[in-house]
């Protein structure tokens, strides 16, 4: 019934920027859709392409070393400005880690140097001076209130998915958003944006920044459905429900990771 | 030996102190049982005597011999312990993982007696922790730094290959007079020998392998300028025949080298060409990552005089060591535990068992303790498609089974062949029973859940307790 619609994603730097598995994203966003009868159409982009931006449904950026930030820095700011229009319309963006930061406006790296950020989240980063690494537990609870129609098929009301968001992080940047940005959540177990335990992630309309990687959408796939309903709202123009699926496996996951997340603060805290 | 040379190497009486309680800790350590005995009175005696490990590794006639590298340690510091100790020379190894410098000066304090405090050995061989080779080569003046690879691994530890190759190219740095023996395939690996003097690099020449499983997240730039690297022929993960179309980076050639490899389930069989000599290669181990370990052998122990004929004559009758390829007889089927580390390493351990041991279950074993990396987000980037054709059971276990079993839905098995039982020895005995009589269960495993594994089967007497 549903064979006709589709989204088309746009997988940014892909070769550049896949740390820690983050191209993981991508096949749960292409399998989700793919196992409720909808087409997905992914674009790679690489420096130097010309990529049409106005046909995306949905971005994706993952994770990178220091090096591939700095290739990949220049032809994103070249798009920069399309990006930023077009998340002010509804264009959902899932952008992690080094891609976060490169979302935010400018990254000052540890050898001192500015690379430019193409400003979706208002707020900048720096290099802090320890690294932050551990499993993260962040509670979601604001953001999934915020998005009321994502599980609207009653056979998976939304009270079945945990409102909270569950990865790893690994990152020495700091990212200090302005008052206006809100984050994903607060942090339940982790470091966070700050590297103080406060709050985690970013999101403004329906682009979310994250230091969760894991990769992050495997054992969220609350999250995962959440960009994707944005994508069809966002080609469409209306809701489109998205038919619940069998995520035994993955809430275990979820719930296990959550488990780890505790167990390791517990430790650290027995160890002082 | 000229032990005499070396007689006027002073010990003071400050490491003499050292060594006498490190060697209290070491005992009590192991009449109370807890574990090896390993790093403790190593710990000790380097915060009572800072230049133990300079003082004492300074009074070892051949020297020190340091390996290093992601993949591969181990199973190449064995084959040079068999090489060298069949030439008769006393070889003294840091063993059980302890591969931080409190590793290197436990074993040194195991070997010395405080009647004689130096080492009763010849030499010592030391496998060394990437992020360690810095303040391992400020103490020890090594002889010769072996680097095998540099792979992703445990990321939460290091933050990633570059950060890795930087911390052995300090290493190496500060040892200006070792030699260098290098796998020339690996890009990152071979550019530590630009401008030094004595290198020697090992790799593959042959034309008919082709990696099965998709090479591994670990594609790297060049190394000197960063820009994409051309591969002419590529083994797996980013070893092989690579070439810098920008800078003109280039494989070295190789002066131990392979070719007509033949690999079999428990075989690896090819010709090494050592310099102008052809000479047979025979083996009981298996997988490409092992014919890597034994040329890196072939050629580090060629600098220590050892000729490679000789060095390939010792190697044939080669174990493989502590738990890579372990075997167990439980229940009348055998078990072959193999250590994954990392996703380069599991794709070739995946390789290996998908094409040789196809059957009806293989058990996999994923925790995220720190000793196997609390980051499990490389098994993202392991290919486990080639289990799912030739398993029809997969039993995952550990402490993140569930990410394990999330992981291998999406590398398209279906749930119904997938059991998830996180505890590691009623998993074991579940997939026991799922094999045939007589026929092999592959255990696929993460470090703490193979010491784990290995703990369980020792209290059941089907292995012996791995620490003299």
């Amino acid at each position: 019934m549903t064979a006709s619609l589709g989204i088309h994603i746009f997988h940014l730097y892909p070769r550049h920027m896949n740390l820690h598995g983050d191209a993981g994203n991508v096949t749960v966003l292409a399998s989700r859709m793919h196992r409720r009868d909808f087409c997905v159409e992914v674009t790679q982009v690489d420096p130097g392409d010309h990529p049409d931006l106005s046909q995306a449904d949905l971005l994706f950026l993952g994770g990178g070393q220091d090096q591939g930030q700095r290739a990949i820095a220049a032809h994103l700011f070249q798009l920069g400005e399309q990006i930023r229009g077009l998340v002010a319309k509804g264009l959902p963006a899932l952008a992690v880690s080094g891609g976060f930061q490169l979302f935010t406006r400018s990254i000052r790296t540890m050898d001192g140097d500015e690379l430019p950020g193409i400003s979706v989240f208002d707020g900048y980063t720096v290099d802090g001076t320890k690294r932050c690494v551990g499993n993260v537990v962040v509670n979601a609870a604001v953001l999934f209130a915020a998005y009321p129609s994502q599980h609207a098929n009653p056979a998976a009301p939304l009270e079945s998915y945990p409102h909270t968001l569950v990865g790893f992080e690994n990152h020495s940047g700091l990212t200090y958003l302005q008052d206006e940005t809100s984050i994903l959540g607060p942090v339940i177990v982790g470091c966070g944006n700050k590297g103080d335990g406060s709050g985690e992630g970013a999101v403004v309309n329906n682009a979310i920044g994250t230091y969760l990687h894991g990769p992050v959408l495997p054992k969220n796939p609350h999250l995962a459905d959440l960009l994707l309903s944005a994508a069809l709202r966002h080609r469409y123009g209306s809701e489109i429900d998205l038919e619940p699926l069998d995520d035994t496996v993955e809430l275990r996951a979820h719930t296990v990771a959550i488990e780890r997340a505790q167990a390791a603060r517990t430790a650290r805290r027995l160890r002082r | 030996m000229s032990d005499e040379r070396y007689n006027d190497r002073v010990i003071s009486g400050r490491t003499w102190a050292a060594l006498a309680v490190a060697k209290q800790a070491a005992f009590w350590s192991r009449r109370l049982h807890r574990g090896g005995g390993e790093a403790l009175p190593g710990l000790i005696a380097e915060r009572l005597s800072p230049r133990i490990l300079t003082e004492l590794t300074e009074t070892l006639p051949q020297g020190t011999v340091i390996v290093t590298g992601t993949n591969g340690k181990t199973t190449t510091s064995l084959a040079m312990d068999l090489v060298l100790s069949a030439q008769g020379l006393r070889v003294l190894r840091n063993r059980g993982g302890s591969n931080l410098t409190r590793g290197l000066v436990s074993a040194l304090v195991q070997s010395s007696s405080l009647v004689n405090p130096r080492p009763r050995e010849d030499i010592a061989l030391f496998e060394v922790d990437e992020a360690t080779m810095p303040q391992a080569t400020a103490q020890v003046s090594p002889r010769l730094i072996l680097v095998t690879n540099v792979f992703q691994d445990q990321l939460d530890r290091f933050g990633d290959i570059n950060t890795t190759a930087s911390l052995i190219r300090r290493g190496i740095e500060q040892a200006p007079e070792a030699a260098l023996v290098l796998n020339a395939d690996d890009p990152v690996v071979a550019a530590l020998g630009r401008d030094r003097a004595r290198v020697i690099y090992y790799g593959l020449d042959d034309t008919s392998l082709h990696a099965r499983t998709e090479p591994s997240i670990d594609t790297i730039g060049c190394p000197l300028c960063h820009s994409p690297l051309h591969f002419e022929r590529r083994y797996f993960s980013h070893l092989g025949h690579f070439r810098c179309d920008r800078c003109g980076f280039t494989r070295p050639r190789p002066r131990i080298t392979a070719r007509n490899v033949r690999l079999g389930s428990a075989e690896i069989s090819a010709s090494v060409m050592a310099g102008d000599r052809i000479l047979p290669l025979v083996s009981g181990l298996s997988g490409l990552y092992n014919l890597y370990n034994l040329l890196a052998a072939v050629a580090a122990t060629e600098v220590l005089d050892v000729n490679p004929k000789s060095a390939l004559d010792t190697l044939t009758t080669m174990e493989p060591p502590f738990g890579r390829l372990e075997r167990f007889v439980l229940h009348g089927r055998t078990g072959i535990m193999h250590l994954v580390k990392n996703p380069t390493g599991f794709n070739q351990v995946i390789d290996n068992v998908s094409a040789w041991d196809a059957g009806p279950a293989a058990l996999l074993c994923l925790n995220d303790n720190p000793a196997d990396g609390t980051d499990v987000s490389w098994i993202w980037d392991v290919d486990f498609a080639p289990l799912a054709v030739s398993f029809h059971i997969l039993i995952v276990s550990g402490t993140r089974a569930a990410e394990l079993a999330l992981r291998l839905k999406y590398a398209g098995m279906p749930m119904e062949r997938v059991i998830v039982e996180p505890d590691l020895l009623t998993a074991l005995d579940s997939a026991v029973r799922l094999v045939e009589e007589s026929a092999v269960l592959n255990i696929l495993t993460t470090y703490t859940a193979m010491l784990e594994l290995r703990a369980g089967l020792v209290r059941r007497g089907v292995l012996q307790e791995y620490w003299r």
